[in-house]
């Protein structure tokens, strides 16, 4: 008896390597692909000089944008975020704050600090059909006609942007947090793909990266390059690598093959025509970000347009990243309860020709790699430890085979660190090169397993159906935590050992 | 495989991979030193340039070179004293300086950047490009041109076609316009915009001259080019009403936009203009928009009604422009006045409303 189910296990066991070995084998694959993909694109534009920018921002060509700021219950940042808004370095653009419906003084201070006085006739007219919570009250101010301030009902982050999109006025809309700290030169970084479209050619959305700004100098709501500082704490340097790995190598590749699935809330420009085209932000959702990007590319696909999805290597924005364990996981479970819901809610495109690459490698790529990724990996470990007591498992063998596989996750991580100093060299010391190096390096042994569970946690809660609403994201996680760097993240899913 | 043999894969994988992570970093390090060392050198650079005894600032006040200032650069790498120039560029205002600091760049750079135009690598040629371009180096026009033929035709180039043309056009190349052609079938609309309005003086009146052969989307651009630079010639005049009276929309769009900032027009193109005011919504709101904006320009007492008209037009900015527009005409915010009080259309009295606030708001602050 105990003879038959000692096979039975022994079988189980057996496929359960297999698959584990294929699936290692095929990530790492991927991960090797985008790279690669990467690599050549920094390369060749490895140490452009700044003044590419410097010669466009002087001449008035370039597009206007409506800049839209979300804002919920932020009576202490607002007056500083439009503050610094207003100053930014460029020449058209409006500034669309949309209060939605904040319990405090949010919208008399905005009306007392800019002298806002009441626009009667400016009705929502961009047309988007979807429903959204009623407008109180338009205004504008006096002092600067660019900036104009929609009061609506409380209806959630994604509610609040499509009563922006209704009612801004150019045919670009950046989509703003409230906390973001620019850089100094993002919007023109941003808009240049946008500039440089080939005639015919369109562009539906840009993004660029996100930066960690603990550590750093803020001056006056922005951060240039020359203050970028690394911050001292481990946790943060973690982060600041695993932000790095995700834009620099993820989304150069994903972007060069038009596949980008996730142009970031924290800062992304727009195509509103789009946009209103399939219906503006999904509301009730964590990651309405990579929500309505998954949207546009299936319109894209459907249109069967050439238009495409871009991304900007360049730093054009900057985060507070949690510094608390507690904060982090709170962060790292939303994002993955986001990822599982944006997945869903579009899981016929998964393996489905009709969408092209995006159905048929980006989706499938999110949902195994990024999204199960973290169980996967448990299960491996589970399958090592079983095998151990089936005694099915060579110690060295399985030790060895980790070792490679810790090295080539942290092969991936310090190549990001190289990426960085290629196109940006925003960290100049020496010191912090080396410390940026040895994190990545230690990445695997300790960052990654508490990534790994707290993933699989946010899984879980999901599956389970745990929802939140606006007030978790802005009041809760005060450091930021609404940002979503992006969603590629682990270098490589650690891999399971097994012998055959 | 036999254990023994998978084990010798495998830790030959790990050798592998410990020295490519090796070699990474010392790769980084190599690169961080050196861009250490630029960086120093960088501002060594702009400290010997900001010393008032120096070489170079004498040059730039007398415009005399001396012996000293061949040799100022000595010691220091290219990059540096670019930078350092571009900083002072960037800085110093006139003109005189300015020209001293192109002839002084050019003799300096010119040799190398001849090199560097013909490197592999595309970031290398990108920059020399810009630098070429902030510098003026005129003398550079040539091998530019040979560029140009060298590139291949797929659309790889074009980020680097672009910039050669925009290049050209800087330093006020006659061939610049050889390059419409394939630059209208390439170029964003912003590119061209780029292109056209770094040509100047004689080459813009040129274009002006030979508009109609020019090709369309370079004729479009080109108006948007004469608003931003604010020419005002007869020659221009003529040009933008003679395109407002174009077959294409949007080159009839862009005339009326140049024609408000000119803010003048001849009373046969007030003629047509009204005769377009009478045809109402048969033409679309932008252009609507924009002959609101030229009535509000040129002032003349017989577009006043239609501008009332337009108050109550159904989209937001052509009521609003003709709101601001009539606000300029003489007895304007009366007039405004009437129609917040009298109107039949709400859209047109809320317009009316929002205007007067807003004006006077702007008596008591300015």
């Amino acid at each position: 008896m105990s003879g038959m189910w000692f096979d039975i296990l022994t079988g189980v066991h057996r496929v359960f390597g297999v698959l584990i070995t294929i699936y290692v084998a095929l990530s790492a694959g991927i991960y090797l692909f985008l790279t690669a993909a990467a690599a050549r694109s920094l390369w060749r534009e490895r140490d452009l000089s700044e003044i590419q920018y410097s010669t466009v921002l002087e001449t008035e060509l370039v597009p206007p944008l409506s800049i839209i700021v979300p804002a919920y219950n932020e009576e202490i940042n607002i007056v500083g975020s439009v503050r610094s808004l207003l100053s930014i370095n460029y020449k058209q653009f409006e500034i669309v704050v949309v209060n939605d419906g904040s319990k405090d003084r949010t919208v008399p201070i905005m009306l007392e600090e800019f002298n806002m006085t009441e626009v009667k006739g400016r009705v929502p007219f961009s047309g988007l059909k979807k429903e959204t919570k009623p407008i109180r009250a338009v205004y504008r101010s006096l002092r600067h006609p660019n900036l104009v301030l929609v009061d609506k009902e409380n209806g959630g982050k994604a509610d609040a942007l499509n009563v922006g999109i209704n009612v801004c006025r150019y045919p670009y809309f950046v989509s703003l947090d409230g906390d973001t700290v620019l850089d100094a030169d993002a919007f023109i970084k941003v808009v240049k793909p946008i500039m440089d479209a080939r005639p015919g050619e369109e562009i539906v959305a840009t993004g660029g990266s996100v930066g960690i700004a603990n550590g750093s100098e803020v001056d006056s709501g922005y951060l240039s390059s020359a203050s970028v500082r690394l911050s001292n704490k481990p946790l943060v340097v973690m982060q600041v690598v695993e932000y790095l790995r995700a834009f620099l190598m993820g989304r150069i590749g994903l972007s060069r093959y038009n596949m980008l699935l996730l142009v970031s809330g924290a800062f992304g420009v727009f195509k509103k025509s789009w946009v209103v085209e399939v219906g503006g932000y999904e509301t009730g959702t964590i990651g309405e970000d990579m929500e309505l990007t998954v949207r546009l590319h299936e319109h894209i696909r459907r249109k069967n347009s050439k238009a495409r999805i871009v991304y900007v290597p360049e730093p054009v924005c900057w985060t507070e990243a949690p510094e608390s364990l507690t904060i982090l996981k709170r962060q790292r479970t939303r994002w993955h309860r986001g990822l599982y819901e944006s997945l869903r809610a579009h899981k016929k495109m998964i393996f489905n020709p009709r969408y092209g690459r995006v159905g048929m490698i980006s989706m499938p790529f999110f949902l195994f790699v990024e999204l199960l990724g973290p169980l996967v990996e448990l299960f491996g470990y589970f399958t090592v430890v079983s095998g151990f007591f089936l005694d099915r498992i060579n110690v060295e063998i399985s030790l060895v085979l980790a070792l490679v596989m810790l090295l080539f996750g942290s092969l991936m991580s310090t190549m990001s660190v190289l990426f960085e100093e290629w196109r940006f060299h925003n960290y100049n010391r020496i010191s912090d090169t080396f410390r940026l190096f040895f994190y990545a390096l230690s990445e695997s042994f300790w960052y990654r397993p508490i990534m790994t569970w707290w993933r699989t946690v946010g899984l879980f809660e999901a599956l389970r159906g745990k929802k939140h609403g606006w007030g978790e994201m802005t009041r809760v996680n005060v450091l930021g935590a609404n940002k979503k760097p992006g969603t590629i993240q682990g270098a490589q899913p650690v891999p399971p050992e097994k012998k055959e | 495989m036999s254990d023994a043999g998978v084990l010798r894969v495998l830790w030959t994988a790990v050798a592998i991979l410990v020295v490519l992570i090796g070699l990474t970093l010392f790769y980084l390090v190599e690169r961080k030193v050196l861009r250490t060392r630029h960086r120093l050198q960088v501002a060594e650079a702009t400290r010997r340039f900001a010393d008032p005894d120096s070489p170079l600032v004498e040059y730039l006040g007398s415009g005399e070179r001396s012996r000293r200032l061949e040799m100022s650069g000595e010691g220091l790498r290219r990059e540096a004293l670019e930078e350092a120039l571009l900083s002072r560029l960037a800085l110093s205002a006139s003109q005189t300086e300015r020209e001293r600091i192109y002839a002084f760049a050019a003799d300096y750079f010119a040799e190398e950047y001849e090199y560097l135009l013909g490197r592999r690598r595309w970031g290398d040629r990108m920059n020399v490009l810009l630098h070429i371009e902030k510098f003026r180096m005129t003398g550079m026009k040539d091998r530019l041109i040979e560029r140009l033929g060298l590139l291949e035709n797929g659309p790889n180039s074009d980020d680097e076609r672009f910039l050669l043309v925009r290049t050209l056009a800087s330093l006020q190349a006659q061939e610049t316009s050889d390059y419409f052609d394939i630059a209208a079938e390439r170029f964003s609309d912003l590119q061209l915009m780029q292109v056209l309005v770094a040509l100047q003086g004689e080459r813009l009146e040129e274009l002006v001259r030979r508009f109609d052969s020019l090709p369309i989307r370079v004729r479009r651009c080109l108006l948007d080019t004469l608003r931003l630079g604010n020419v005002r010639t007869v020659e221009v005049l003529e040009l933008l009403e003679r395109s407002m009276r174009s077959e294409d929309r949007e080159t009839r769009i862009r005339a009326l936009k140049a024609l408000a900032n000119f803010g003048y027009m001849t009373p046969e193109a007030a003629d047509v203009l009204e005769e377009r005011f009478s045809q109402g919504e048969a033409v679309i709101w932008p252009e609507r928009m924009m002959q609101a904006r030229l009535a509000g320009a040129v002032r003349q007492e017989r577009f006043a009604p239609h501008l009332e008209n337009l108050m109550a037009d159904p989209a937001y900015e052509v009521r609003r422009e003709a709101a601001a527009s009539l606000s300029n005409y003489r007895n304007g915010l009366e007039r405004i006045a009437k129609v917040a009080e009298e109107h039949p259309d709400r859209f047109a009295r809320d317009m009316a409303v929002e205007t007067l606030e807003r004006r006077a708001y702007e008596r008591n602050v300015v």
